[in-house]
């Protein structure tokens, strides 16, 4: 096999041209490189040329007051973002603290306990879980779990439950595939070591591999943060989009990326640039987060 | 080794063709850009169908966006005429300040709760401001039940927002108790499942699923909105970056033909021509239709 390969690549080398056509294939290759690199470099370049001037004219108040009332020009509108950052903040946490345990459950269970049949059956259901598309999880939100919470509770039903209970669903393939990979990577010796010794099946998962596996899981758990306050569209349907400080889990909320896209449509001028600001800020929170996974991921547990 | 070659040059071409074509496709003389209100929107693409069956050759794109995406792109020259639900704002004119607004028709906005809703069928417009600025809580406030009363909103920047704004709450603030929905369907189906519910749509958006309420004893009929008793309606708009031209110029005199103002009609908007005192502009020639129509967008 070795011999073929390398005889292949010696062939290669006699011909000049073959050689000129191999750097051109490589010369491809980089720019294709490059230039997913360029295009997130645009990105943030073109979200902060348009958002850091509006925040340097507005202030922390941009952050910290909270009635929004946007319009074309600086002096007209009132710009106070801080519930639409709490509610981010209140839907993301609240989605991942009910996903999160539901999908390292899930990626034990997958990883440890499930047998064959059953495991070949859950890993495409979770695949095609990821594979739905946000409008459809926002819009069988909108007709099956809002009125539901309507019914049940009162209120509008668009609400952070709602939010909550569609985002938790959405990350759980995140968290269930990265978390099953961080268990099923921890070495058997320890898994062996502990059965040995007489620990339990349960004594084992919750004492060895757990947290032998902790620093992949916490890396899930927070890529599924990620995708939670990133997600857009299924919250735009669900969460009533009020910009208001919520009362209640029961009350109307808007994040960061439904109201960017509720409102970039119409947005011109000072609003416009406030819109981008409001990206610059989810920007941080996603950098932030970003840095956590890494921090997580390079974490060791030893015995 | 070999496949990778076409491949490559295949995707480069690919690449290519379609920056190319982005930047090409749409100068072509014989193709005329709608862009802007989604309200708008359907009227114009009903125009429009119409308009292509009678100009062979000829090709109307309408695009979405909303108002000031419209006023944008034409301002901008992306599109050649913009639709608009609400007037030209100030800080609009002082960037493109050659633009001119020609109104093309009548559309009205229905204030809608839920059909089980039977105790509430009349609203005062003070009623109705009431509601949206958040002084009125309760539908028993208003002769309904003792239940709290669900707000349902555009977002911001939607010109049926825009209208409820000027008209219902005279330029006031919206209360910011409601929930906000991003579209006139959306509106729509959400008050139809929540009965303690009220939200606003478009006239011609309005079926079963939803009630009407009468405004001061008056319902949104068409004689209603067109002698102007019914008093939430404002006018569609054609914007255009100084006096229309071309093929602009004739979409417009076509939009306010009788043949485009049936069309509308048959849209669910009110016709300028069943407007009482509106003087329809003398379409003998393109410039005169500029200015002739200029004069009716005072109103």
């Amino acid at each position: 096999m070795v011999v073929t390969f390398n005889r292949a690549v010696r062939t290669l080398r006699r011909s000049g041209t073959r050689d000129a056509g191999e750097r051109f294939i490589q010369l491809i290759l980089l720019v294709c490189a490059v230039s997913s690199i360029f295009a997130i470099f645009l990105i943030i370049v073109f979200v902060f040329s348009q958002g850091v001037p509006f925040l340097a004219e507005a202030g922390l108040g941009f952050l910290t007051t909270s009635v929004w009332l946007p319009a074309d020009s600086f002096a007209a509108g009132t710009w106070g973002i801080f519930p639409i950052i709490l509610g981010s903040l209140i839907v993301t946490l609240g989605a991942v603290a009910i996903g999160a345990p539901l999908g390292i459950a899930c990626a034990v269970f997958l990883a440890e306990i499930a047998p064959p049949a059953v495991r070949r059956l859950l890993v495409p259901s979770v695949s095609a879980l990821a594979g739905v598309p946000s409008v459809v999880y926002g819009f069988f939100a909108l007709l099956v779990i809002v009125p539901w919470i309507r019914g049940q509770f009162g209120g509008f039903g668009t609400s952070i439950l709602a939010c909550w209970i569609i985002l938790s669903v959405m990350i759980l393939p995140t968290i269930i595939s990265v978390s099953t990979d961080a268990v099923r990577a921890v070495p058997r010796e320890y898994k062996e070591g502990s059965l040995a010794m007489g620990a339990t099946r349960w004594q084992t998962i919750r004492s060895v591999l757990i947290p032998a596996a902790s620093s992949g899981i916490m890396a899930s758990v927070i890529l599924g943060m990620g995708r939670a306050i990133g997600e857009t569209m299924a919250v735009l349907l669900v969460a009533g989009n009020s910009v208001t400080i919520p009362g209640s889990i029961f009350a109307p909320v808007s994040t960061l990326t439904a109201t960017i896209a509720l409102e970039m449509g119409y947005a011109t001028g000072a609003h416009q640039q406030a819109l981008f600001a409001m990206g610059v800020v989810l920007f941080v929170f996603i950098l932030i987060l970003t840095g956590l996974a890494n921090l997580a991921s390079r974490r060791r547990v030893t015995f | 080794m070999k496949k990778i070659f076409p491949i490559a040059l295949i995707s480069l071409l690919v690449a290519v063709a379609v920056f190319g074509a982005g930047c090409t496709s749409s100068t072509s003389g014989s193709t005329l850009q709608l862009a802007g209100s989604t309200s708008v929107q359907p009227d114009a693409q009903a125009l429009a169908q119409a308009y292509m069956a009678n100009n062979s050759g000829v090709t109307v794109n309408v695009a979405g966006g909303g108002t000031a995406a419209g006023i944008t792109a034409v301002g901008t020259g992306t599109a050649q005429i913009g639709t608009a639900s609400a007037n030209l704002t100030a800080s609009e004119m002082a960037q493109y300040p050659n633009l001119r607004p020609y109104p093309i028709c009548v559309d009205g906005i229905a204030i809608i709760v839920n059909p089980q809703n039977t105790a509430v069928t009349n609203l005062t417009l003070t009623q109705v401001m009431n509601i949206y600025t958040g002084n009125i809580t309760n539908w028993n406030q208003v002769g309904g039940s003792n239940v709290k009363i669900n707000v349902v909103n555009r977002e911001q920047g939607s010109g049926t927002r825009d209208g409820i704004q000027k008209i219902v709450l005279k330029g006031g603030n919206f209360s910011t108790g409601g929930i906000t929905q991003s579209s006139t369907g959306a509106v729509k189906s959400y008050v139809a499942g929540d009965p303690n519910s009220i939200g606003y749509i478009a006239t011609n958006a309005l079926d079963t699923s939803v009630k009407a309420i009468n405004i001061n004893n008056v319902a949104p009929t068409y004689a209603n909105l067109a002698d102007g008793t019914y008093v939430i309606e404002r006018y569609l708009l054609y914007v255009t970056n100084g006096p229309p031209t071309g093929l602009a110029a004739s979409f417009l005199n076509y939009t306010l033909s009788s043949a485009g103002q049936a069309i509308l009609k048959a849209q669910g908007e009110v016709s300028l021509n069943d407007v009482p005192g509106y003087v329809p502009p003398t379409t003998t020639t393109t410039t005169t239709t500029a200015t002739t129509t200029t004069t009716a967008t005072t109103t």
